[in-house]
């Protein structure tokens, strides 16, 4: 399978090439420069997955083909390599991540046209294609880091790609600060699992109960074992990057980069890759740290809540996708963190990726068509919006479309996967199970919230017509669509399962019916409320002001890290060590710097020009090493 | 006596052979035919550098007075590539009014102090390896005179001569000591011969003298900045890369090879002048006005970073010290292709010169500022990994402090280095240097430079290809 | 006191003698170096130095290691080393007198700092 490695380096030709000849290459080149190779890589990605799923079964699992080179070594076992893995998980990332970003570069070719800087766009799009693509194949956890910060580095620059605008340079830097927060505790964790396993190869840390790693377990720290320690920290590098409560602060401001960017790095692709990590670390984490586990479980249900209750009162139309992503990401977390390994118990698991795949679709679907309304309206709020769907009836169409998905109505790919998860759920513990159902019903409250806030209700006044956009745009949007509708009759568990055994799903009624059930309830009380203007949404507002302000400021989550990074860190912290900085360090160095600069006044005579005086420096020079040689001998 | 020892020297023959063709093209060929002589040398070079890329068996010939290792190779392949990068740099100035006439005379000096290197780095005999520096010293100084009517060239050249000439006298002295002390001058003989007196440590310190000269450690560099500044750019541009490296290497070979009894006093000693060179390099470094003076004290500050690696005196930090070699030759190469381009366009070398240099000549600003990065040893280009290297192999013999001290000292180097990219890239000047079309010779080898500042830490092949040698 | 200062006269050299007129020689090559402004003198305390090295070869070969002429031929290819120094180092002087109209060691101060 070696045309694989085209699929990697497809995209970094196209980056090297558009990049380097920027404005010398006209856009529309450009554009179709860069979405010629997508559709070439998207193409070699769907018969890469054919023929790994095609493939025989050994021992009734898919053998992960693994091709790699050495590239940096310390030790005999411990080196770094550079390579490409493919196993079910990595080949399906590699179909989701193509798709969407062949998707998104046909859709920027109509939403980017006529931008400045089209082409540079397109430069920073491939480069973050192939860090994404670079960091899902990666056959050791040190690959994976790199590319994981390349990938933090273009998701920068593309939240940054308005950099006349203030808010998106400050977002770009909070998105990257944020998740580099989060990374140093990856590479620590990274560090020291390292340390006590002597590899960094996947394959070697996933193998089943193999020995280095239970005697690795011995090891504690702090009450804990090192094991726990260290995949505890990883956790938290997965959980910078998939806005994970509470670092999710950088998702919501990421929105001001291009609605095409949020569509592939902040709801498809980048955001699930803390999702990646846990799944592709599973086997270490089940194995030998079930806590962890349990403990990403609680942090996913708390996410997914969190940002539920937020998403319910949002008005930018673009937040609203964001923090429903936060929420649909806490399920998969739930879902993995409630998963087992073998047979049955592995559910949660395949659910896991299950919903990554389709929550991928659907979700690059409404981040698209919020794209094109906002083309439209050439607004974010959804006050300026309404009445909609009589102008643009086919991003209505697939937008309801991607909404029932979300909200999970039969038989929608959304349906299935989140099913799953809710089976796995109640599984594992009820109360979780019925935590997660409710958070299923608000999730379908707000995104009807969003539909007919947007396509219903009072018309506003448009300065210009709203028009539907241009067949570039609407194409992805169709596409994706047919997707999400079909999706869900994959027979994932023949693919992708948490042993690598064949599983068949089989739906479970009560859960299917009853979370149904809550999502019809979700979306018929949204109806009530949103579907021609009602008092409904501002007395319930009113009846609970704190609440409801509560939801709006986000639950002042970043009001609160404003206060300690500016009030307690700056003023208890900071202020004392700027007067101990300028009183004592100052000085000491103020007093340092002239002492240097005496010094090289005093030894500027050594370089005078003279050559006589070179030729006794060289030789006091000789002479004192003499000596000094003949002390260090008798000594 | 068997001649066929003769034909082992296979590197040496080949440059000989290639010194004759050019010796006789020169004077057979016309006016039309001096054209392309250039272009002959440069053919002809490559040819002896590609034929003798292959490392062989390790031999001994005439009877140990000449041996070669694997490693040797790499090392000389890196010097005669650089080479070629320094002769593709001088091209157009070669092609001068005053100058045209003298190109023949350039290269056969250039050639023979190369050739001079290869007897140095192979020499298994003092008297061969006395030769061989010579060579490679005499040659150079005739070098640095080349523009024989600008008073600082021939001044910088009488510092040279005179300087190189006391530390020759003093080594030789030094070689004559250890001659009494043990009766030999085979370097494998000597090995066993050498159990320590304080003769024998003074005679090498005396010995070791002419070498570190050679590679300007601190006290043994005042010579270094003088003569950079007073000599022809590209000439600097040797001197600090080729005739450096192959100093370095040698230092090496027969600290770990002859002086191995000795090394308590050596690693001392080095301990020291690794110190001094890095810090008082990068002292002056910072008060310096002039490009080329600059580039002397940065080249003094990083050869300490080289002798850090023969100072670990294990397989692993020759493996560091010869692909540092090769990095610094590529980004120090770059650094002075930018600034030979825009003297011999110009005329201007002072810093403040360059102020403003990113608005009219982007290409020549990006390629000086990603080689300077490299020489400072930014992640992930090439000098950073250098760097690295050197360190690891220094810190496995535990020279732990001196490694902190050198880290400090990369800090140091970052802030001057970065006033030289701040010049150029945010300083205004009212009257900059003009728009500059470089030659095509001279555009390839610093795009043959950029791509080793970009690409060689990356590709770890080398590194591990070398380590493979050095073995 | 007589007898013995015969003995010595009358005696073989010993090898301490000859290297006593090298160690001369060698700092007194140093010494001028240092000292002497103009560069011809210069060059000739130089190869003052390259001979006491010079010397010291060919004594040790013949007092200590008779049976091989590695030291005498050290000594040769010095001298000629020697020669090749001093012809390069006269042009340069050269250079130096026709640019100065001066070969004073202390006119060369162009460069410095």
């Amino acid at each position: 399978m070696q045309y694989t490695l085209v699929i990697l380096l497809l995209p970094l030709l196209s980056f090297l090439l558009i990049g380097l000849l920027d404005s010398k290459l006209k856009p529309s080149l450009a554009g179709n420069l860069g979405t010629l190779s997508l559709a070439i890589i998207a193409a070699l990605s769907y018969y890469c997955a054919f023929d790994y799923f095609t493939a025989d079964r050994v021992n009734g699992v898919f053998q992960p083909v693994i091709m790699q080179m050495e590239w940096l070594r310390f030790s005999d076992s411990l080196h770094i390599d550079l390579g490409l893995l493919l196993d079910p998980i990595s080949v399906m990332m590699l179909v989701v991540i193509t798709t969407v970003s062949l998707m998104v570069h046909i859709y920027s070719l109509g939403y980017m046209k006529g931008e400045t800087g089209f082409q540079r766009y397109y430069a920073f799009l491939s480069l973050f294609t192939f860090s994404m693509l670079g960091l899902v194949v990666a056959t050791n956890i040190f690959q994976m880091y790199i590319f994981w910060e390349l990938v933090g580095v273009s998701s920068y620059l593309l939240i940054g790609f308005y950099y006349t605008k203030p808010e998106a340079v400050a977002a770009s830097k909070k998105a990257f600060i944020v998740t580099r927060f989060a990374d140093l505790f990856f590479l620590i964790g990274i560090l020291i699992l390292s340390f006590y396993t002597q590899t960094f190869d996947f394959a070697t840390l996933t193998a089943g109960n193999s020995n280095i790693l239970s005697e690795t377990a011995g090891a504690t720290f702090l009450g804990a074992s090192v094991l726990t320690w260290a995949l505890a920290l990883i956790f938290i590098g997965g959980a910078g990057k998939s806005a994970m409560f509470p670092l999710h602060v950088w998702l919501p401001d990421a929105m001001e980069g291009p609605t095409p960017v949020s569509a592939l790095i902040h709801a498809a692709t980048m955001v699930v890759a803390g999702v990646y990590l846990v799944a592709r670390l599973f086997p270490v984490y089940f194995f030998y740290s079930p806590e962890v586990l349990a403990g990403i479980a609680v942090v996913g249900a708390f996410t997914s809540l969190y940002a539920a209750v937020v998403a319910c009162v949002q008005t930018d139309i673009k937040r609203v996708l964001a923090f429903s992503t936060i929420s649909q990401i806490g399920f998969m977390m739930v879902s993995l963190g409630a998963s087992g390994f073998e047979g049955h118990e592995g559910l949660g698991y395949m659910a896991s990726m299950f919903h990554l795949f389709t929550h991928a679709m659907f979700k690059a679907l409404l981040f698209l068509g919020a794209g094109a309304i906002i083309h439209a309206v050439h607004s974010n709020e959804m006050s300026h919006m309404g009445g909609l769907r009589k102008y643009m009836p086919i991003t209505h169409a697939t937008f309801l479309i991607a909404c029932l998905a979300i909200a999970g109505i039969f038989p929608l790919s959304g349906f299935f996967s989140k099913d799953e998860i809710l089976a796995a759920v109640f599984h594992f513990c009820p109360i979780l199970g019925v935590v997660m159902s409710f958070i299923a019903g608000l999730t379908a409250f707000y995104m009807f919230r969003l539909y007919y806030n947007i396509f219903w209700g009072e018309e506003h006044k448009h300065e210009h017509q709203p028009h539907e956009a241009p067949k570039l745009m609407t194409f992805p949007l169709i596409f994706l669509a047919a997707v999400t509708v079909v999706a869900g009759f994959i027979p994932f568990g023949h693919f992708v399962t948490a042993d690598g055994m064949l599983y068949d799903i089989h739906i479970d009624m009560t859960v299917a019916l009853s979370s149904t059930v809550v999502a019809l309830i979700g979306i018929a009380l949204a109806t009530l409320m949103y579907r021609k203007p009602t008092q409904i949404p501002a007395t319930l507002a009113k009846s609970s002001p704190g609440l409801y302000k509560a939801a709006m400021k986000r639950f002042y989550i970043d009001e609160f890290y404003l206060f300690v990074t500016k009030r307690v860190i700056f003023n208890c912290i900071s202020r004392p060590l700027a007067w101990f900085d300028r009183h004592v360090i100052d000085a000491t160095m103020d007093g340092l710097a002239t002492i240097t600069q005496q010094a090289s006044v005093k030894i500027r005579g050594l370089q005078s020009g003279q050559l006589q005086r070179y030729v006794l420096v060289f030789l006091i020079g000789v002479l004192l090493a003499a000596a000094i040689a003949i002390i260090v001998y008798l000594a | 006596m068997d001649y066929t020892n003769f034909f082992l020297m296979k590197e040496e023959l080949s440059l000989i052979g290639v010194m004759l063709i050019l010796l006789v093209y020169d004077i057979f060929s016309g006016e039309k035919g001096k054209r392309h002589f250039q272009t002959l040398a440069l053919g002809l070079l490559g040819l002896h550098t590609a034929v003798n890329c292959l490392p062989r068996e390790a031999f001994d010939a005439f009877g140990g007075m000449y041996s070669y290792k694997p490693v040797m190779t790499a090392v000389k392949t890196i010097l005669s590539a650089a080479t070629i990068i320094v002769l593709m740099q001088v091209n157009n100035w070669l092609k001068d009014e005053e100058r045209r006439n003298k190109q023949g005379e350039y290269i056969y000096l250039t050639l023979s102090t190369l050739l001079g290197m290869y007897f140095m780095i192979s020499s298994g005999n003092f008297l061969l390896f006395v030769i061989g520096l010579e060579m490679a010293s005499i040659p150079m100084a005739a070098l640095v005179a080349f523009d024989k009517y600008r008073q600082t060239s021939a001044e910088a050249a009488a510092k040279y001569i005179f300087s190189a000439a006391f530390a020759s006298a003093i080594s030789l002295f030094g070689i004559s000591l250890i001659y009494g002390s043990t009766g030999t001058l085979y370097f494998d003989d000597l090995a066993g011969s050498i159990t320590g007196s304080p003769l024998q440590v003074m005679a090498f310190v005396f010995f070791a003298a002419g070498l570190f000269f050679k590679i300007s450690l601190v006290p043994f560099h005042l010579w270094t900045a003088d003569v950079y500044e007073g000599a022809p750019t590209t000439v600097t541009a040797y001197l600090s890369v080729v005739s450096k490296g192959a100093a370095v290497f040698v230092l090496f070979s027969l600290l770990t090879k002859v002086f191995g009894a000795l090394m308590e006093e050596w690693q001392f000693i080095l301990y020291a002048l690794v110190l001094l060179s890095i810090t008082v390099g990068n002292l002056f470094a910072l008060r310096q006005k002039n490009m080329k003076r600059f580039l002397a004290f940065s080249s003094i500050s990083q050869a300490g970073y080289i002798v850090l690696a023969v100072l670990a005196g294990t397989p692993q930090g020759l493996t560091a010290l010869i692909y540092y070699v090769l990095v610094y030759a590529c980004s120090n190469l770059a650094v002075f292709g930018v600034v030979s381009i825009i003297e011999q366009r110009s005329g201007k070398t002072d810093i403040a010169d360059y102020n403003g240099l990113y608005k009219t000549n982007p290409r020549l600003s990006v390629a000086m500022m990603l080689a300077l990065f490299s020489l400072g040893g930014i992640p992930f280009f090439a000098g950073f990994f250098s760097k690295f290297f050197v360190f690891m192999a220094a810190a496995e013999q535990g020279f732990y402090v001196l490694i902190f001290i050198a880290l400090l000292n990369t800090v140091i180097s970052l802030y001057y280095y970065l006033i030289v990219v701040k010049a150029m890239f945010v300083k205004d000047n009212e009257r900059p240097i003009e728009t500059i079309r470089s030659d095509r010779p001279a555009q390839i080898a610093l795009a043959l430079c950029m791509f080793g500042v970009l690409c060689l830490g990356i590709l770890s092949v080398v590194y591990e290809g070398i380590g493979q040698l050095a073995l | 006191m007589y007898e013995l200062i015969i003995n010595f006269l009358e005696g073989p050299v010993p090898m301490e003698a000859y290297l006593i007129v090298s160690s001369i020689m060698f700092f007194a090559g140093i010494y001028g170096f240092i000292a002497r402004k103009n560069l011809m003198m210069m060059l000739i305390s130089i190869e003052l130095m390259l001979n006491a090295a010079d010397l010291n070869f060919a004594v040790f070969n013949r007092y200590l290691y008779p049976e091989q002429p590695e030291g005498m031929f050290f000594t040769l290819f010095g001298i000629a080393i020697a020669a090749c120094e001093t012809a390069v180092a006269i042009a340069i002087i050269i250079n130096i007198y026709r640019n100065l109209q001066d070969v004073d060691v202390e006119e060369l101060n162009q460069l410095k700092g």
